[in-house]
């Protein structure tokens, strides 16, 4: 583990350009909401997290020191094995087609097959779609299929030669995590090169699963097996092996965002991963604004090249540089005020329990809020772009087919009305904000036992939760930058050739 | 548990109103941008217009990014010292260039959102068009 890591770092280095910049895909962005937009929204949140607080004081029907998390008419669906097998063949084959249409497909990133499936309709589409149909990629994984279809001709190939070390916990999904973050924001990426990362994944996957076991592998390592986890505990359906046939699952539902109180986060591994969701998408929206650009270039750059001869050259590498490492050290701003707030919770209501244990305890009422700022980021690119892998699902190769007759579908971008964007930004950032202070709250209720004890703690809890929202909303009111400034000549990898 | 949750649906209702009623006045413009170059008061349409300009691969025309609103009558007038092809994304508008010669693209910005535009020959991000509603 220890030598791949860095290893695949270094071949992650190797292929990208570091002289690169932008979004993924992002040829049509969001403007910035007016300031009046943010105004009130924040106020909003500010006024529904009051309500919250004020007007929940009991832990809801608490059952044995437990939050009641099955609806009254709970009920338990069967997922068929066939179901699960089919879904499963589904995604193998759609791994599969992304991987041959980066080698063999159009070279226009916007063009190609693999990079509108993979960037918008997997890691954004579905993370969408769990928070409402609960965690469907356990099932339907198909690194998972993989490993069991190999296990039906190796029996046992993928049980663990030594037990996973228990350290390592999920940094092996966190570090994977960054990685493809960074890829993202600042890979430039082609069809190709994402083809090869796939690839190059896949190995990953079988020589850790083959390594560490299957089981150990899936839960710390994978990265979309984490992530989608995590979204899959607000979800009001959990799915759970039934154990009575192979493949067989069961659905069980449950009122949405109680998942959260299944169980906590069992290592900080896990806490810096749901702040990296944060901080990432938060990290995307502000990196190319004029203010985060201004820092360096009217604010650095001045300073250290008025003491240091350099080419113009030099401080384009270092300002790529400096842009990585903010990524990077993203989470831990988010960590600072997380830790920081927790501590004067800790201190107003006399806790006995350790900030360590408190900061696992509300870890997962971060999801919805996370989630949130991922959809006012990035769902106009979920419709502007992600709406035409209609039309290349019937010509994945750009070779002038028509499978399923939708390759003349959508000539035409979709693009959404800003007005209508701004008030979902932040329509859908106040949801997630009203559903986080009440998972905070309600958690604070169990943890700090005492009721009086309980509403001062949710002083700083709640502070956190306005902060975190604010500085979301803040973030899609700044003015973006745009051309050189931040992307000198070369950096245009994404320009589409022949749109 | 009945009451909170009664007392929450309020809250929801409150700001889903806030969320779904038609746009007031403030989210008309904002402060995010300077006003067009050119712009005729009183009637519904305006005009704005923006030179381009090219050289050595860099935009030495002042701003980067333009800003109008809808249904705004854009006006571009495009010059690169060397043949290249000018693109809008979004409004997928594309105009050749000659060497130092001034191409114009005019149309009505019906589309609101933030479009980039560039040169593909040079393969030169230039800027972004922002049409506020």
């Amino acid at each position: 583990m220890k030598n791949t890591l860095p290893a695949f770092a270094a071949f992650v280095l190797a292929l990208a350009s570091p002289a690169a910049i932008g979004c993924v895909l992002g040829a049509v962005y969001n403007l910035p909401i007016p300031f009046e937009t943010y105004a009130v929204g924040a106020t909003a949140a500010l006024i529904a997290s009051f309500v919250v607080v004020a007007n929940i004081q009991r832990v809801p029907v608490e059952v044995g020191g437990r939050v009641a998390i099955a609806l009254p008419a709970s009920g338990r669906l069967r997922v068929p094995a066939g179901v699960t097998e089919a879904a499963s063949w589904f995604s193998v084959m759609a791994l599969l087609l992304s991987i041959c249409t980066g080698f063999a497909g159009s070279v226009n990133p916007l063009a190609n097959f693999n990079m509108t499936f993979f960037w918008i309709v997997f890691t954004l589409g579905l993370a969408y779609l769990t928070a409402f149909v609960g965690n469907v990629y356990e099932w339907s994984n198909p690194w998972r299929a993989m490993f069991q279809t190999v296990e039906s001709v190796r029996p046992n190939l993928f049980r663990g030669v030594v037990a996973y070390p228990a350290r390592l916990a999920y940094y092996p999904a966190l570090a994977l995590y960054m990685a493809l973050i960074w890829i993202e924001l600042f890979g430039s990426i082609r069809p190709v090169t994402l083809s090869t990362l796939l690839l190059a994944y896949t190995v990953i996957n079988l020589t850790m699963a083959w390594l560490f076991g299957k089981a150990a592998w899936l839960r710390h390592g994978e990265i979309f097996s984490v992530f989608f986890g995590l979204i899959g505990r607000i979800a009001p359906v959990a799915y759970r092996d039934s154990r009575r046939a192979p493949g067989e699952f069961e659905a069980i539902l449950r009122k949405p965002f109680t998942g959260v109180f299944e169980g906590h986060a069992d290592h900080f591994s896990l806490l810096l991963f749901i702040l990296f969701m944060l901080s990432s998408t938060a990290f995307d929206g502000a990196h190319e604004t004029l203010p985060w650009v201004g820092i360096f270039w009217r604010g650095l750059y001045p300073a250290m090249s008025a003491h240091l001869e350099r080419p113009y050259a030099f401080w384009v590498q270092l300002y790529y540089a400096w842009q990585s490492a903010m990524l990077i050290v993203s989470p831990f701003v988010y960590l600072a005020l997380y830790l920081a707030l927790l501590r004067l919770a800790k201190f107003v209501t006399r806790s006995e329990l350790t900030l360590g244990t408190l900061a696992l305890r509300f870890a997962f009422t971060l999801i919805p809020i996370a989630l949130v700022y991922n959809v006012a980021h990035y769902f106009g690119e979920l419709i502007s772009q992600g709406l035409l892998i209609v039309r290349m699902v019937s010509d994945p190769f750009n070779m002038g087919w028509n499978l399923f007759g939708t390759a003349r579908w959508l000539a035409d971008p979709v693009v959404l009305d800003a007005g209508i964007v701004w008030h979902m930004q932040v329509a859908v950032i106040l949801v997630g904000h009203i559903a986080s202070v009440y998972l905070a709250h309600v958690e604070a209720l169990k943890v700090f036992s005492t009721r009086g004890r309980a509403i001062f703690s949710q002083l700083p809890m709640l502070a956190l939760m306005v902060v975190l929202t604010t500085v979301g909303l803040w973030i899609l009111s700044l003015p973006i930058d745009a051309g050189e400034t931040a992307a000198p000549p070369s950096a245009m990898a994404w320009a589409p050739r022949a749109v | 548990m009945a009451t909170d949750i009664a007392r929450a649906a309020c809250a929801l209702a409150g700001f889903a109103w806030y969320c779904l009623a038609p746009g007031p006045a403030w989210a008309a413009q904002g402060d995010a941008g300077t006003p067009p170059s050119v712009r005729t008061e009183g009637g519904a349409e305006r005009e704005a217009s923006f030179d381009i300009v090219v050289k050595g691969g860099r935009l030495v025309s002042g701003r980067r990014v333009l800003v109008v609103h809808r249904d705004d009558d854009v006006t571009l007038r495009i010059t690169s010292d060397k043949a290249d092809r000018f693109h809008l994304h979004g409004y997928n508008k594309l105009i050749d260039l000659a060497p130092g010669r001034t191409a114009t693209l005019t149309f009505k910005a019906t589309l609101t959102g933030r479009f980039t535009y560039e040169l593909h020959g040079a393969d030169l991000e230039l800027g972004a068009l922002e049409v506020y509603p």
